[in-house]
Formats: C-alpha cells, structure tokens, sequence
C-alpha cells in the first residue's frame, strides 16, 4: 500500500518535516526522492523494523482503562444510574441488610462474585463512612474493578425508615446511590458528577419526599450536563 | 611567547606508554598461545598419521570433532562455538571481561579438532584464547574497561599476527572486526602488541608465510577477468554463511534429543560426514593448506586438477559446514582461504579452457582466496591483508582489492549480518561503541530516578493528599503499602474531578484512584528496557521498584531525555587516552 508523507510520519511517529529530512538525508535509501513523497507501507515497515523503531499503529498505544469509551460519554452519571436501577421490594432494616440486597438485586456481570463485592462494600464502610451527610451516602467497593461491572454502574435505594450510616453529621440516611465501577478514572468522574448533581436544592428535596427513580432520572439526566 | 605547556595541555600524558607497555605483554603472552596452538597441532597431526592412514582414519574426524566439544563443554564447562562471537559478546557487553581459563579451553578443544581432520581454522580459537589473555593482562593491572577492551583487542591482534605470521592482519582483524573503532589511541596499543608477538612469533615458528606463491604476470584482460570472479566469490561466500546456519539450526533441533543433547554428540556425527569426505578427497579437511599451495603453484594450463579441484571445492564446502553447523571448534578463516583458492582455480581453469583465452589458474587462485574471507567475514580488508601477507604477493595488491571488495558489496547486499555478528546482532547482543543502542543498553533505571518523587501510604485519602500537594512541584504520587511495595500511581490530572471537592476527598481513599495497573519498571532495566515500556504505553511517568517491589522512585521521559543526552556526550566525543 503506498502511504503519503503524512501518513508514512504518523506511522514512523515523527513529524512530515522530520520524515522530508530523513530522506533527504539518506535514512531510508540512497536516492534522493523528488516532488511527491511516495512510501511503500511493506518497505517502511521493514525499514523501520530494521532500525528497531517502534511503529505508532492507528489503534493508538495507549492502554486503556475498562470503561473508559463510557467515562468520556456526555452523561456518564445519567447512564450508570439508568442501568443500575432502582432497589425494588423491602429495603432492610440495617446498613448491612440493604446493602446485601442492593448487591443480591445490582445488574452485575453474570460472572460477578457477589459475596466479595458485599464485602469489600463492607471492608470500605469500616474505613470511614460513605455518608456523606444531609442523609446521602454512596457505598462502594474500595477497589474498582471490571470483574463486578464492565460498566459504570450507579443503584438508587431508598430505605425506608431512613438507616444509620454512621455518617459524619449523624443524620440517618434516605438515599443510597451504590456505585460499582470499572476502574479507577470512571469511578472518579461518576463520583464527582454525583456530588455536583447533590448539590442541587431540587434535586435534595426530590430525594427527601422520596420521589420516584424516574422523576428522579429525569432530573439527574437535566442536571448532568451542567456539571 | 608559545610555552611548551600550552602544546602539553589536553594531551594524554603518560596513559598512552602505560597502554603500550602493557600491549607489549600481552603481544609477548599471545605469541606464546600463537605458538603452542600451532605446533600442538603440527605435533598431534603427525602424531595420528598412523592412524590416518588405518581404515580406522576414516572415523578420526568424529572422534576429534566429540573430543574437541567434550573439552571446551565438560572439562571447562563453556559454551560451543567457533570463539569470535564469543570475544565480540565479551567487548560489547561485558566489558571486554573473559575468564582466565578461556586462555586454555579453546585452545585445546579445536587443536584436537583442526589436527584430527575438522575442516576449520585456527583462528577462532586464537582470537578467543588470545582475547582472554589481554583481557587477563588488564585484570592484573586493574585498568578501567575502556582499556581492558583494548587489551583484548591487543591479544587478538598478537595472536593472529603471530599464528599467521601476518601482523599487519592481526591489526586490522583486531579494529574492523573487535573493535570496530579507528583512533589513534586505539591503534597504537594494537600495533605494538602485533608486532611483538609476530617478531616472538617468527622466531619460534619460522619466518615463512603460511602460502608461497609463485610469479604472476597479469595484465589488463587479467584485471577485467577478476570482476566476475569478485562477485562470484561473494555468492559463494554467502552460500557458505547461509548453509553453515541452516546447519546450526538443524543441529539446534536434534540437540533436543536426549542422546544427541550430550555435548559433542551432533557434531561427532557431522564428524563422521568429514571423515567419509576426508576419505575420498583428503585435500578437503583439516586445515587444508596443502590444496592452496598446490593451486597457487600450479604452472600447467588447464590440467586434469581443474576438474579435480572443481570437485574438491564442493567436498570442502560441504565439509565445513558440517564442522562449523555442528559447533565443533575451529575458525572459518582456513576453509575460506582453502575454498577461495579451490574456487579461484576452478575459475581460472574454466577460462582456460576457452579457445583464446590463456590464462594462469594459480593467479585466480590467489584472489579469490580474500573474496571469499570478504564475504564470510564482511571484513574487506582482513581478507586482502591475510592473503597479502600470508602468500607475499604485494605486486597483486590491485586485483586483491578490487576482488575482495566486489565480494563484500555482494555479501553486504544479500546478508544483514557477517558470519561473526550475525547470532549477536539478531538477538540484540551486538553492541558497537558509540552507538544509540550502546548507550541506552549502559544506562540502568536507577541511574535516572528521581528521588525527590511522592509517595503516600495506602489508606490515606485523597483530603491528605491534598494537604502536601502545596509543598511539591510533581503530579505523580505512589501509592505505597507500610512496606514500601509499590501499590499504584495516581496521576493528579486524573484526579481534577474529585480533588477540589472537600467531601469527595475525604471519602476517597489514595488506592481507589489510584492506578494499579502502571507497568513497573525494575533498578536493574536497561534504558532500553524502560524506553520500551515508556512506548507501549504511551505514559510520562512510571514508577521504578526493586527486586521485592518496593518504590524507589520515579523515571520520567523529561529526565530521560537529559541523562540520555549527557551520556551520549561523555560517550562519543573524543577521548584523551
């Protein structure tokens, strides 16, 4: 396949005026090219093989992150939470009794080790509280992982009287958002669109009067793109 | 006024005499191991001729062949091989470092191989057992490793010189193939130690050159009749490096076997094909000079020989690569000139044979013969100086270099790597002072740390970290646990969308942002090593870690880039030695 000059210094990763030079200079063969730069793509590869230079592949090097196409989506939030859901039936009467439920119900990977992921929720509460205060928290695994969930996913419970979480401020909580996520970045960005949307006085009532989960999808999905 | 002193300033001083001295000892010890090789193999030679001439000879090749390999693998416990690659791993990566014993092991191994029939040379193992004396000298005098290269370059120029009577060969082997660097300070020392041990040398061996060869008158038509010739001995000098190859990695294969995985065993069966072809053309094994004198002499016009030796040339070259692919001991220097001179004369009584043509065999015979060490060696003038000195035919010296370096120009053009490199450079083992895959090889990881890099502890949030983010210019943090093993990296402009967030902060702990994934990169990597980890994936910053994974700090493109630059500088510019 023949490449042009552009293409061929993309491929080489250096600069077309860098790829000019080189041939002007004799790098890649003895004749001197003139007016268009035509490149062989087999030759160049060989060539470039032979000089132990490492090829930048269209695919990109980078290694990327599970879930990282969904973190650079619009509305990461809106989609981790309208996959996640809403916990259905009795929300227990302890922490730990809605969050075996909310784990027991979470739409995981079908291969999800669902008694480890309660646990490591568990392990992460015993650290430090996930109560936020004004009666939210946001449980969630200390180490993001693909295993769970291949996506971003976000699970609204409203328990019902509201628990004690241990919070900061000591106020039981009303709202639960479980965030079981693939990988770090995402878990992060989700995070912190969640806290922005928590922000909203509208939002926090909806919560307080126990809305329904799509009144309360619409607003976080009207709210997101603000963030 | 000019004052001596400012003539004096930046010279070597008194380096340059301490760096002769010692290349004269080593010149004397190499000539030393030159002599004994030789007369150990006149001595044992004669010794079997007895049994050469038995039916017994015929299996006297593989006997060599299984003694020469049990030697140098069981008795001295090292690798294989015919010893140039071995020096030339030794300078580009040990530092010019070989074991005292080598100056031995070699030696012993392909003097029973070479005397019992082997079609190999004796320069493999000079070179090699040579080496090891220079770089023996140089462990004595405990001189830095610049200088301990030199030295063993010195004990391969001394050697060869003196093994061949041919030191300005030992020269120029010792620069275009082990040191592959022509400057003054490396010259002298070489030079010296090559004409010490060849004067030792031709006092103890003789002062006769390897070859005698007689007058040649050549003219014009002569000198055009060479150029096909050059660029034939370069097919053929390709076909031989092609086929011995082929041959080792046959004999790689069978060495999976369980009996033919003992030392010696492949190549004691490679033996006994020499000693069937001995038995029909005994011109064709051992060193085999005797053919090149014969056809260097030869003084009838398309005689009954051509036909002869059209045939011997093939036994030859079959025989060597059974010898060489199968590892036994022994250089490729003598089967070059052997078949060079075979081919040669093949090629001069062909023309003769041509109504109208006269021409002399014996004269074609004489160039060829550094055709064909040019194209096995990608060594030009090696070849021309090693048929010039060996045979004293300096009034050739035109037709020598137009055929050895037309040989090279096919060698070159068809083959990435010379008979020598080629195992080295295709797994990356071939180094050459001064170049980029030098340098980045030399420098290690824990060269370029930076030491002043962050490292919290698992189990802190984010709210901590925060705290000393005021106190430090750096956006990449380990994530370290109460051992100090490396956990995780996290990358603060990963981290915007939490950290200005006071709450978020403090309900994040370090190892939930953290990314566990980053490739680590060990002390002991090579630049090399962390260079191509830096490409794969596309990062800035990596953390380095030690043998039990603890964080010692962080390596990162920018610092890369200006060690990187300042050890090119110390390593290419010009040296006073």
């Amino acid at each position: 396949m023949a490449l042009n000059l552009d293409a061929a210094a993309r491929l080489l990763g250096v600069s077309p005026a860098t790829l000019r030079r080189w041939a002007r200079e004799g790098q890649l063969g003895v004749r001197r090219p003139s007016g268009d730069y035509g490149f062989d793509e087999a030759e160049l590869r060989s060539w470039a093989r032979s000089h132990g230079l490492r090829l930048r592949e269209a695919a990109g090097a980078k290694a990327s992150w599970p879930g990282t196409a969904a973190g650079s989506e619009e509305q990461p939030l809106t989609l981790a939470l309208s996959r996640g859901g809403a916990l259905e039936g009795d929300t227990g009467a302890s922490r730990d009794e809605l969050l075996e439920r909310m784990v027991d119900q979470a739409p995981l990977e079908r291969a999800a080790d669902r008694p480890a992921l309660l646990l490591q929720l568990l392990e992460r509460e015993g650290l430090t509280s996930t109560g936020l205060g004004d009666g939210i928290a946001m449980p969630h695994p200390r180490t993001p992982s693909a295993s769970f969930s291949a996506e971003p996913l976000v699970m609204l419970a409203q328990p019902e009287p509201a628990l004690d979480w241990g919070a900061l401020d000591g106020q039981a909580v009303h709202a639960v958002f479980l965030l079981v996520n693939p990988a770090p970045p995402v878990h992060l960005k989700v995070l912190s669109r969640l806290a922005f949307v928590l922000r909203d006085a509208g939002f926090q009532a909806l919560l307080r009067e126990r809305a329904s989960f799509e009144e309360i999808l619409t607003r976080v999905a009207q709210l997101e793109p603000k963030a | 006024m000019v004052r001596l002193g400012r003539l004096r300033q930046g010279s070597a001083g008194t380096e340059p005499w301490l760096m002769a001295l010692l290349a004269a000892l080593v010149g004397v010890a190499a000539s030393a191991v030159a002599v004994a090789l030789r007369s150990g193999v006149h001595v044992l030679f004669e010794a079997l001729h007895s049994v050469r001439e038995s039916p017994w000879g015929i299996l006297l090749p593989a006997g060599g062949a299984l003694l020469g390999v049990i030697v140098i693998r069981v008795i001295f416990r090292e690798p294989g091989g015919h010893g140039v690659p071995a020096v030339l791993e030794a300078v580009s990566r040990h530092g010019g470092s070989m074991r005292p014993r080598s100056m031995v092991s070699r030696l012993l191994g392909s003097l029973i191989n070479v005397a019992s029939g082997g079609s190999a040379g004796l320069e493999g193992p000079i070179a090699f057992s040579a080496a090891a004396v220079g770089s023996t000298v140089a462990a004595g005098a405990k001189v830095a490793e610049r200088q301990r290269i030199l030295l063993l370059a010195c004990g391969v120029a001394g050697g060869i010189g003196a093994i061949f009577n041919a030191p300005l060969t030992g020269v120029i082997f010792a620069t275009e193939v082990v040191l592959a660097e022509w400057t003054l300070a490396t010259v002298i020392p070489v030079v010296v130690a090559a004409t010490v041990a060849t004067s030792i040398g031709r006092g103890l061996l003789g002062a006769e050159g390897a070859f005698s060869s007689g007058e040649f008158d050549w003219d014009a038509i002569d000198l055009g009749l060479s150029v096909p010739l050059g660029l034939l001995a370069g097919v053929v000098s390709v076909g031989l490096v092609g086929a011995i190859f082929q041959a080792e990695t046959l004999a790689a294969k069978l060495k999976k076997g369980k009996l033919l995985g003992k030392p010696g065993v492949v190549a004691a069966i490679a033996g006994l094909g020499v000693g069937g072809i001995g038995w029909i053309f005994p011109q064709a094994i051992g060193e085999g000079y005797e053919l090149v004198n014969e056809c260097l002499n030869d003084d009838q016009h398309g005689s009954s020989l051509f036909y002869f030796t059209a045939l011997v040339l093939l036994a030859k070259f079959v025989a060597t690569v059974l010898t060489l692919g199968s590892n036994a001991p022994g250089g490729i220097f003598a089967p070059s000139l052997v078949l060079g001179a075979a081919l040669g004369f093949s090629y001069g009584g062909a023309l003769d044979l041509l109504p109208g043509l006269e021409v002399e065999a014996g004269f074609f015979a004489l160039l060829a013969m550094p055709g064909l060490v040019a194209g096995t060696m990608q060594a030009p003038f090696t070849g021309m100086f090693l048929a010039l000195e060996t045979t004293g035919s300096w009034s050739e010296t035109l037709p020598l270099m137009l055929v050895a370096v037309l040989s090279a120009l096919v060698s070159r053009s068809l083959l990435r790597h010379s008979f020598y490199t080629w195992e080295l450079a295709e797994t990356g083992r071939l180094l050459r002072p001064g170049t980029d895959r030098r340098i980045l090889a030399d420098l290690q990881a824990v060269e370029m740390l930076d030491l002043e890099s962050v490292k919290i502890e698992v189990g802190k949030t984010l709210d901590d970290l925060a705290k000393i983010l005021p106190k430090t210019r750096r956006n990449h943090f380990a994530v370290v646990d109460e051992q100090g093993i490396f956990q995780g990296m996290l990358d603060l402009s990963a981290l915007r969308a939490v950290i200005f967030d006071p709450l978020l902060r403090q309900m994040t702990p370090v190892d939930t942002a953290m990314d566990s994934t980053v490739p680590r990169i060990r002390d002991t990597d090579s630049l090399l090593q962390a260079m191509e980890v830096f490409e794969e994936v596309g990062a800035w910053v990596l953390p380095v870690i030690d043998g039990d994974g603890r964080f010692l700090g962080t390596l990162s493109k920018s610092t890369l880039f200006d060690r990187y630059r300042r050890e090119l500088i110390v390593q290419t510019s010009a040296r006073a030695e």
